[in-house]
């Protein structure tokens, strides 16, 4: 346990990542200048992407907590420091600010004046109110995240009080989950759902949490199933863990598959106006293919692959696995933002680089917070009980077999 | 039909789980052993096959699921066409929330019916507990007795594991 403590990254993985930030800040500064638009909708992307990689790590948090979990708690510095990313894409969003008039239409002057069916919505999407509410929103993530960490970091130095720092993070979490859910609601309607103000979906905001936790889980079990492979985390993570975190993908996976079905057959079988245009618009022409794929990467593969319960615990299916799951998402929220203002799909330069600067960023600050601290908690009260248990199961029975 | 088994009690799950593993590892064979809560690993220490449950699961489901879209289908195509929102009859997505319904109400239900009927549990079954007290605080383990060697061993290893109490009983299980 003492062996490896903590954790340390390799100077190539860091070189790489902080060369690919560069390079991803540097064909997001020319394309501002030559195509803003593209430019800005690739920045709501990515960043929206990293931010919820951020939050849905302190849900997993949150959720471990609220429901007593035990199995998890070895591994509680990975989300904890997925959660460290967050202020980097905090500033990414609230950039946005800068770049509204290009993507969002409401912004732009004038933009209710002719269309009666949006006048519910004019003062919902005031300019200011609406960037308020993201800044509250980021800010309060962000304390949110600044107490979990903190807290979890007193708890390693104060084992006498570790009981008192466990019942403070139960509390925290409680708190968060509330604020969470109707922040994060919101958040979806405001920076996704508004690229297309003549768009209604009352499903939108669980629709966009589902794929969400299911990016956190990815991004969770993907490192954990690195940091064994090298050789941290050895006792932490074994085959159980790996197993649960892979129930975790298999079950959320589908809850996604469940909430899009909803989504769609509901929006289908109604066929309201002002409800299937954001279907007609993705089930049509060139768009198709990538609506299809979005459903078969994200579900589908993962469903086949995840049935049996063997391959749960195999880190090399879990690893590629988590890695669709992954690029999934990230095609889930292209599908979701880019028809709105594309008529034909576009990956180009600008989408590759700038998704790679973002996550390279997302792994800066990732690694640098899994190498702040011990990579398992050091006083944890429910690792000290599992560990006297193990104790006691390991005492020497009196062996029946033997002859005495 | 009463058979004869040989039964040790214990007051603790420890010493079961290790007289489980002493007779599994001379792979003697175990009636079954009782406890008045799950044991974890007791399953694997026992050496326990792979349960068949989840392809009753499966079956039922496919029925379930194949009843349910046979019976929108007729109905909506051959008994009773209507035009809803201009749809054709055979919306065959719309016929999915209640094949979804269906698969997991008949998988759910033949399971616990399949479970039941395996471990012969049915309403107005006379109670046969082999000893007292295996739902409240005691653990048993019921070996089948006949006149070979292993029965021999087996005995051996059971009044090495110090139970409570060691006897012989014939018992409907």
């Amino acid at each position: 346990m003492t062996a490896n403590l903590r954790f340390r990254p390799s100077a190539r993985h860091f070189t790489a990542a902080i060369v690919l930030v560069l390079a991803g800040a540097g064909v997001a500064a020319y394309g501002l200048a030559t195509a803003p638009e593209r430019t800005w909708l690739n920045l709501l992307l990515d960043g929206f992407y990293i931010t919820s990689l951020a939050v849905s790590a302190m849900f997993f948090i949150a959720s471990q907590r609220l429901t007593g979990a035990r199995w998890s708690a070895g591994l509680r510095r990975i989300p904890e420091a997925f959660m460290a990313v967050l202020p980097a894409a905090a500033a990414l969003m609230m950039a946005l600010y800068f770049g509204r008039h290009w993507i969002y239409p409401w912004s732009r002057p004038g933009a209710f004046a002719h269309a009666p069916a949006l006048a519910g919505k004019v003062r919902y999407l005031a300019e200011p109110w609406v960037f308020v509410r993201a800044g509250v929103a980021l800010f309060l993530w962000m304390v949110f995240a600044w107490l979990f960490r903190r807290t979890s970091l007193a708890q390693d130095r104060n084992p006498g009080s570790s009981l008192v720092y466990h019942y403070r993070l139960n509390r925290y979490a409680a708190a968060f989950v509330v604020v969470f859910a109707l922040s994060f609601t919101l958040g979806s309607y405001d920076w996704i759902l508004s690229l297309d103000p003549s768009w209604f979906s009352t499903m939108f905001g669980i629709y966009v949490f589902a794929g969400t936790f299911v990016e956190g889980l990815a991004a969770i079990t993907l490192a954990a199933v690195l940091l064994r492979g090298r050789g941290f985390l050895t006792e932490a993570v074994t085959g159980h863990h790996l197993h649960d975190l892979g129930k975790l993908l298999f079950a959320f996976s589908t809850f996604w598959a469940y909430i899009w079905t909803c989504q769609y057959l509901l929006i289908w079988y109604g066929n309201i106006p002002e409800e299937v245009t954001h279907y007609v618009r993705r089930t049509n022409g060139p768009w198709l293919p990538f609506f299809v794929a979005n459903f078969a990467v994200n579900w589908m593969v993962p469903f086949a692959v995840l049935l049996g319960a063997p391959v749960k615990r195999n880190p090399r299916a879990l690893k590629i696995v988590c890695v669709l799951l992954l690029l999934g998402h990230w095609l889930d929220l292209y599908i979701l933002i880019m028809p709105s203002a594309w008529s034909a799909p576009r990956i180009g330069i600008p989408e590759v680089t700038i998704a790679l600067g973002c996550a390279a960023l997302a792994y800066l600050f990732f690694i640098w917070s899994l190498g702040a601290a011990p990579l398992t908690p050091v006083s944890d009260p429910i690792l000290a009980a599992e560990a006297l248990a193990a104790h006691r199961e390991s005492i020497p029975q009196p062996a029946p077999g033997v002859e005495p | 039909m009463a058979r004869e088994f040989l039964v040790a009690t214990y007051s603790d799950a420890n010493s079961l789980m290790s007289t489980v593993e002493a007779l599994r590892a001379e792979n003697l064979k175990i009636h079954d052993v009782y406890a008045p809560y799950p044991i974890h690993g007791l399953d694997r220490a026992m050496r326990l096959g792979r349960t068949r449950l989840p392809w009753v699961t499966l079956l039922a489901g496919l029925c379930g699921c194949g009843v349910a879209l046979a019976f929108q289908f007729y109905a909506a195509v051959f008994d009773w066409g209507m035009n809803v929102g201009g749809k054709p009859d055979n919306s065959t997505l719309a016929f999915l929330p209640i094949a979804f319904e269906l698969t997991v109400l008949a998988g759910g239900l033949a399971t616990v019916a399949a479970l039941l009927l395996r471990a012969r549990l049915y309403p107005g079954k006379r109670e046969c507990l082999i000893v007292e007290g295996v739902t409240d605080n005691r653990f048993a383990l019921a070996i089948p007795k006949s006149d070979s060697d292993g029965t021999a061993r087996a005995r051996q290893i059971l009044e090495l594991s110090r139970p409570d109490k060691l006897e012989e009983k014939a018992a409907e299980l």
